[in-house]
């Protein structure tokens, strides 16, 4: 029993390892490597057909504001289609999307009710069954699109090998307080760093679901997202992989987003992403080792991606482990502190918004006195610890039981 | 005793790294989002244009020319205000300059931010910093602009002349060998010259006869030549083919004489287009461009783009009708 336990603790090591390399290797090319250019140079008038989807469930506080913004957009106003999907929304939402849709024929909403699967997937789907165009771009309703970003976003489907594109997210929200705070620190070190390097190395850059898009005739035809899936935009990235299409990852496409406010919300949407994301995994993790349209590089990032919000459980269990065998006196304490150690050390250099990664993309941002709240992202990973496992181990029961997840919304604060 | 000082420095050193980050959360001072440009629009003749709005109020109004003003634009500026202007060889006007008829530039003359209402002709040898011209300009051999021109008419560059980092024209650019530039936008930019016939090339291999993959040329279903091209390794198009869709490499795109493209080239690497080939959509390499002689990229009344993340040379007779960007540096043959 003792060497059973004792092979998993190293084996839990080994894995911290791996992802602290892998973060290493990421911050390394970002700092010194050849930075791999996206396409939002080029200028081409002859723009493709571009529909943008905005999912929306009680959206009245920010409703108005993406829809101005995407009326705003410097595009061709022949070639742009907008369809909120409001998906059962029981407040003023759909007055508001009539009272757009009456003055601009280009909004065509979608008013989803009565019985039917409901959830962002879901919406996605009857949302692609009339749009108009092959180019389908994607925006939270709490985003706030620049003017330029439908082109810049379009223009990546020139490349034929493109089947999702991806922007940056960036929190308008930093000054409302100390979770803001870190969330743009990590915000900054995901984009800036992880997702650029993925891309300038030819890995798994991730399509997020929003500031971003794909090519409808691709996902209609494997029939859609799935509605039951709560991560579509981490099932819709797999997919694409797998059949050797690419996601391209645009960093200089920047689009505010409101982050979390409340500790609560962000713990609710951590949990249904790694829900999410852990379904994922089950989904796609043999697909990916053998997949005959990846590189080698490739499927060993996209296993890595896969298998990033298992960690913290796979943590929480080590460190549990090991205290249980001191406690009954099976190992010393020698071996004890020595995977406390190695834990200090992953949290330090190896989970998914560790210090060093956050802090180069802080640099490269010209970031100043926020880089001082480093440390205390330490505190968002015992906190992101505890939402990722619970999420985890929602999958797992999702995987063994057969239960269906329902899709939660994350709340609003805009005023 | 002992025990209580090193837990109490335990606990300093505990909380020493959290202690800058303290007086941020209490005073913050980096607080706001980090800044999206949404006014951002992609001119290429933003540099021009912003220079002709800031000048024109101070025009308004002018005493007797020439005239001297002291302005306030970022900081104090001295604008000098000609009707038509000469500098004469090798002096320099350290001044902002707007000239209100035609300029001439003398061998080796120097100048520095300057608004040109007609034509203007740039010396030979002569440095300019940056050029904002209503008319024609011309650039003589040698000549060089530090920063940008943008030009209302068409710009013409002779041999051995440098266009700086941005070069802007509404009408066309033509470029003569030994051109050197970063980004240009005209419509077209061109190669003055003939184009040059490569001798007749013997050597033929099933390379120049059949569709050949060394490695992963992966052909969608049903492929004819309107598919486009997507190939994890180099692509090889012989001379005279006809591609409808685009072609996208993973490594460098080599096309041979008179191929036309209907779509676009996109490559990881490097690209070379053959001679008198044909482009009617975008060129976007991360490595090289190699525009051979004659050849076209673009088509009339459709603005594209030729990107190079590396170097671009442009041959004889070759054209771009839009952007030609070349983030290393541009030389014309």
């Amino acid at each position: 029993m003792a060497v059973a336990l004792t092979v998993w603790m190293i084996a839990i090591v080994v894995v911290m390892i791996i992802y602290a390399g892998r973060h290493w290797v990421l911050t390394l090319n970002r700092l010194l490597g050849h930075q791999r250019p996206y396409m939002q140079d080029i200028i081409d008038e002859d723009l493709p057909g571009v529909t943008v989807l905005v999912p929306m469930h009680n959206e009245e506080q920010v409703a108005d504001g993406v829809l101005t913004a995407l009326l705003a957009q410097d595009y061709p106003a022949d070639r742009l289609e907008i369809i909120p999907i409001d998906d059962h929304s029981t407040d003023r939402t759909q007055k508001i999307l009539e009272s757009y849709a009456v003055r601009n024929p280009r909004i065509r909403p979608i008013y989803r009710r009565g019985e039917g699967a409901r959830g962002k997937p879901a919406g996605l789907n009857e949302a692609l069954g009339i749009a108009g165009n092959e180019v389908i771009l994607v925006f939270d309703a709490d985003y706030q699109p620049p003017p330029d970003i439908v082109r810049e976003l379009a223009l990546a489907f020139l490349d034929p090998e493109v089947g999702a594109v991806m922007g940056r997210v960036v929190p308008s929200n930093t000054a409302s307080g100390f979770l803001a705070r870190l969330l743009d620190l990590e915000r900054s070190g995901g984009y800036q760093v992880d997702q650029q390097a993925r891309y300038s190395m030819n890995l798994v850059p991730q399509y997020g679901g929003t500031v971003g898009g794909f090519r409808r005739s691709v996902v209609l035809s494997w029939g859609g997202f799935d509605p039951y899936v709560l991560a579509e935009d981490t099932d819709l990235t797999f997919r694409l992989l797998v059949r050797g299409w690419r996601v391209a990852y645009a960093n200089k496409v920047e689009c505010y987003e409101e982050a979390p406010q409340t500790w609560d919300a962000r713990f609710r949407q951590l949990r249904r992403w790694a829900r999410g994301h852990t379904q994922t995994m089950f989904r796609h993790w043999r697909r990916v080792l053998t997949s005959p349209n990846m590189t080698p590089a490739q499927r060993v990032d996209g296993m890595l991606l896969l298998g990033i919000y298992m960690i913290p459980p796979l943590i929480l269990t080590g460190l549990g482990l090991s205290l249980a065998l001191f406690i009954t006196g099976t190992i010393p304490l020698a071996a004890t502190l020595l995977l406390s150690f190695f834990a200090v050390g992953y949290n330090a250099f190896g989970n998914f918004a560790p210090f060093y990664q956050v802090g180069t993309a802080g640099v490269l941002d010209g970031m100043r006195e926020r880089l001082f709240l480093l440390p205390y992202l330490f505190f968002m990973f015992l906190f992101n610890s505890w939402a990722v496992t619970l999420g985890a181990f929602d999958a797992v029961v999702d995987v063994l039981g057969g239960r269906v997840p329902t899709w939660e919304k994350t709340a609003r604060f805009r005023q | 005793m002992k025990v209580a000082i090193l837990v109490g420095l335990g606990a300093l050193l505990l909380a020493l790294p959290f202690l800058p980050g303290l007086r941020e959360l209490r005073q913050p001072k980096d607080a706001e989002p980090i800044r999206i440009d949404e006014s951002f629009t992609r001119d290429p003749r933003f540099f021009g244009n912003s220079l002709r709005e800031k000048l024109a109020p101070f025009l308004e109004g002018l005493p007797e020319l020439p005239a001297r003003l002291a302005i306030e634009l970022r900081r104090p500026e001295t604008l000098a205000v000609y009707a038509d202007l000469r500098v004469p060889e090798g002096a320099h006007e350290d001044a902002l300059v707007v000239a209100l008829g035609v300029a001439v530039l003398e061998r080796g003359a120097r100048l520095d931010e300057t608004w040109i209402r007609g034509d203007a002709d740039v010396g030979p040898g002569a440095h300019v910093r940056a050029l904002a011209c209503d008319g024609q300009a011309t650039l003589r051999e040698g000549a060089r602009i530090l920063r940008w021109i943008d030009v209302e008419g068409h710009l013409l560059a002779e041999a051995g002349s440098d266009l700086g980092l941005s070069a802007s024209a509404a009408g066309a650019v033509r470029l003569s060998p030994g051109c050197a530039f970063r980004r240009i936008w005209g419509r077209p930019v061109f190669v003055r010259g003939e184009a040059v016939r490569p001798a007749p090339d013997e050597r033929l291999t099933i390379e120049d006869e059949v569709v050949w993959g060394r490695t992963r040329l992966s052909l969608p279903p049903g492929f004819h030549l309107e598919k486009d091209v997507v190939a994890l390794t180099e692509v090889r198009i012989g001379r005279g083919a006809v591609l409808s869709g685009t072609i996208k490499a993973h490594g460098p795109i080599v096309l041979g004489e008179g191929v036309r493209v209907r779509g676009h080239l996109i490559s990881r690497k490097r690209i070379e287009i053959g001679s008198g080939a044909r482009i009617f959509g975008n060129v976007f390499a991360e490595g090289d461009v190699d525009i051979g002689s004659g050849a076209h990229v673009g088509r009339k009344g459709g603005t594209k783009t030729v990107y190079s993340g590396g170097r671009v040379r442009i041959g004889p007779g070759a054209a771009v009708l839009g952007w030609l960007i070349a983030e290393r540096g541009g030389h014309v043959e």
